[in-house]
């Protein structure tokens, strides 16, 4: 809707107005004056008819009241010499006498329009069509009285053609007058235009565009009045709490639902920004804040966070706050706008499966150290029968089962709820998987396995060192306790496409195929690993998953029943390393 | 090098406080115990320590305040605070770091023979 004015079009804007403006004038002119010149001639006429009408009336006066039609004749030559014709019409409408007819050869003139006015009020006009040389014609007539008594009438007419003739000619003249005008008017207003042209151009170029911008300007406005009748109406529709904080003005908006959070009336409360922040709990405020204050620096567009929010009541509500963040081209906030839910229930559930958790671990593990430790103790006594050793021995391996169960359960639990917390930094593979190696000495030496590992591809990668370190030992004392004696295990590294790989193989048992694609499940165990070998929760492998896939990397396994195994995960390496 | 040095062993549960004691004294420590929290304060002021392992949950006091008390007590500041708690939980284990713990270990996973070394080793330091 672009409607920028061109050049030429302003000059025929102006100049078009000006043609219709002169042709205009100069018709309503020349119309006028044609009219007022005719019905200026019409008005002498009807004085000239009214005038010698009266002046034959007197005349007339006597020789009619005597009869005497000589004396008529005569009058009716004299007016003959006039330039209006005279008929004079006895009380019974017949014709005695008449300038330009012979009266024997007119009818009855007793109902002629000017005849019946003068009978009826001793004067008549009329502007008719002449019955005797048919043309326009106009009349005059009075009646004559003597002594009470109409003696007759006297007529007076003249034709109209003589002045539409003149009309015709003078039309002519004030035609070609006004045309002469008009184009003297068209040519200087030409020139005029053309100089107001080329002197204002750029102004009312400008004036035009501005003209042509103020229309956008309100249907871009009318626009965004209905986009911010949608957020309004959005913002009254949704239970949410909705807070919007202009930085500059610092003025902020709080929605109904908002209000209905903190349970509290508009009127109640004056929204601020520093009102919201005293509305969190005490110990929530500091953390929030810096938080907060650290996003408005950054450049990030939005922010979380979870406090304590106080309502009108005094009791609190956990609300989980999503800001966004309207920054200007500097960066620097403009505007920050957040919405505000209520997660109290979830926060519940929450504390309470923690709680659940955390009990049931103190209250195993609390029994489960007594034994622990008390066997430890029973396996030094000294003089101990050699049988009495063997049970004692048992029995630790099943506590240190049981803890390590526990162990896991706890660990799943953790990491299935998002709970566990995860400290990421670099992590040197190589390094680690040599400290593991050491670790597990004791194991390997045990059932004369060989142990081989090539670190050629080792690298650091970002990763919890703690759990990492968690998936190397659960995957490899697999390989160990799946293998029987005297094996091959061997770890290797590999670094590919900005990932690293890392597998343990040994030539163990193997996997059937049907077990291989559930082995990382929850509780599952392979067929011929419960035949084999007791030990084991059914975690270990579904805690590797849980932890690798946190890192976003991922696991799997390749096998051959009878062949053996090899386990292997694959985490994406420091974007520094992989570079070099 | 361990032998004579005092251990206030601070534990509610009957069994887990007579294996530790038993297994520390093996080791040559003195021990002394204490069954709940304001015990193990009282204790603690009363005489000196060369190293306390301190339980978490307990009756009285929790463990977490017995070892602000600890440390906020000129006496007893400078005595190494290891906590011997079965909770394996982040934030326990954070927040006793941050208040000035020496170790944390979740007594399931530890042997006697672990922890004996553990406390020679913290006792030989200080």
């Amino acid at each position: 809707m672009n409607r920028r004015a061109e050049p030429t079009k302003i000059f025929w804007r102006f100049y078009g107005g000006l043609i219709v403006l002169v042709i205009g004038l100069a018709a309503v002119g020349a119309w006028s004056t044609i009219a007022d010149l005719r019905s200026q001639e019409v008005a002498d006429i009807e004085w000239n008819l009214n005038r010698t009408a009266h002046i034959f009336r007197e005349m007339l006066d006597r020789p009619l009241a005597a009869g005497d039609s000589v004396e008529i004749a005569r009058i009716t030559e004299l007016a003959a010499s006039h330039e209006v014709r005279m008929t004079v019409v006895d009380p019974q409408g017949r014709v005695l006498a008449d300038t330009d007819a012979d009266p024997a050869a007119l009818d009855d003139h007793s109902n002629r329009p000017e005849i019946v006015d003068a009978r009826r009020d001793g004067f008549g006009q009329s502007d008719r069509i002449s019955q005797l040389t048919g043309e326009q014609t106009m009349y005059a007539a009075v009646s004559i009285v003597r002594e009470g008594e109409v003696t007759g009438f006297v007529r007076t007419a003249a034709t109209k053609h003589d002045v539409d003739v003149r009309e015709a000619g003078r039309v002519r003249q004030v035609f070609l007058a006004t045309a002469g005008v008009a184009a003297a008017a068209l040519i200087g207003g030409l020139l005029f235009t053309r100089r107001i042209d080329r002197q204002f151009r750029g102004e009312v170029a400008l004036m035009l565009e501005r003209d042509a911008l103020y229309d956008e300007l309100k249907v871009s406005q009318e626009a965004l009045s209905i986009k911010d009748e949608r957020f309004q109406l959005v913002a009254r529709a949704t239970s949410e709490g909705i807070w919007d904080w202009d930085v500059s003005t610092n003025a902020v908006w709080w929605n109904d639902g908002f209000y209905g959070l903190i349970g509290c009336r508009r009127e109640a409360v004056a929204p601020s920004f520093e009102a919201r922040i005293e509305r969190m709990h005490p110990d929530d405020r500091a953390s929030i804040d810096n938080s907060f204050n650290e996003f408005l620096k950054s450049n990030r567009a939005v922010w979380t966070g979870e406090y304590r929010l106080r309502k009108a009541n005094g009791s609190y509500i956990w609300a989980f706050d999503r800001a966004y963040i309207v920054r200007g081209a500097d960066g620097a906030p403009g505007r920050v706008i957040g919405s505000v839910i209520d997660v109290t229930d979830r926060k519940q559930a929450e504390r309470m499966k923690s709680d659940f958790v955390s009990f049931v671990s103190h209250q195993l593990r609390t029994p489960l150290s007594g034994m622990n430790w008390m066997l430890e103790l029973a396996a030094q006594a000294p003089n101990l029968p050699a049988e009495a050793s063997e049970y004692i021995t048992d029995a630790r391996a099943s506590a240190e089962r049981l803890v390590t169960l526990v162990n896991d359960l706890l660990d799943v639990s953790r990491l299935e709820s998002g709970r566990i917390q995860v400290v990421p930094g670099p992590v040197d593979v190589g390094e680690m998987t040599q400290a593991i190696v050491d670790e597990v000495q004791v194991l390997v030496r045990d059932k004369n396995h060989r142990l081989q590992v090539s670190a050629d591809g080792g690298r650091v990668i970002e990763a919890d060192a703690q759990l990492l370190r968690q998936v190397m030992g659960n995957l490899l004392s697999n390989a160990i306790k799946y293998t029987p004696a005297g094996g091959l295990i061997r770890i290797e590294m590999t670094a590919d496409n900005g990932f690293l790989r890392w597998t343990v193989t040994d030539n163990g048992i193997g996997i059937p195929k049907a077990s291989q694609a559930r082995l990382f499940e929850k509780f599952y165990r392979a067929e011929n690993a419960v035949v084999t070998e007791t030990e084991g929760t059914g975690l270990g492998l579904h805690l590797v998953r849980l932890i690798i896939e946190q890192f976003g990397g991922h696991v799997w396994c390749e096998s051959e029943e009878g062949q053996g195994s090899t386990f292997g995960f694959a985490l994406p390496v420091l974007e520094a390393e992989a570079r070099s | 090098m361990t032998d004579g040095k005092r251990v206030l062993l601070v534990e509610d549960d009957k069994f887990l406080r007579r294996a530790c004691e038993a297994g520390l004294k093996q080791r040559g420590f003195t021990v002394k115990t204490a069954a709940d929290g304001e015990e193990a304060l009282t204790l603690a002021m009363s005489q000196p320590f060369d190293i306390i392992l301190l339980d978490l949950l307990m009756p009285k006091k929790p463990g977490i305040e017995v070892l602000v008390t600890l440390k906020a007590n000129e006496a007893t500041a400078r005595v190494p605070v290891l906590i011997l708690s079965n909770s394996s939980r982040d934030e326990d284990k954070q927040k006793a770091v941050d208040l000035g713990a020496d170790g944390y270990y979740v007594k399931a996973n530890l042997s006697l023979q672990a922890l004996g070394d553990e406390v020679a080793r913290l006792v030989a330091r200080s």
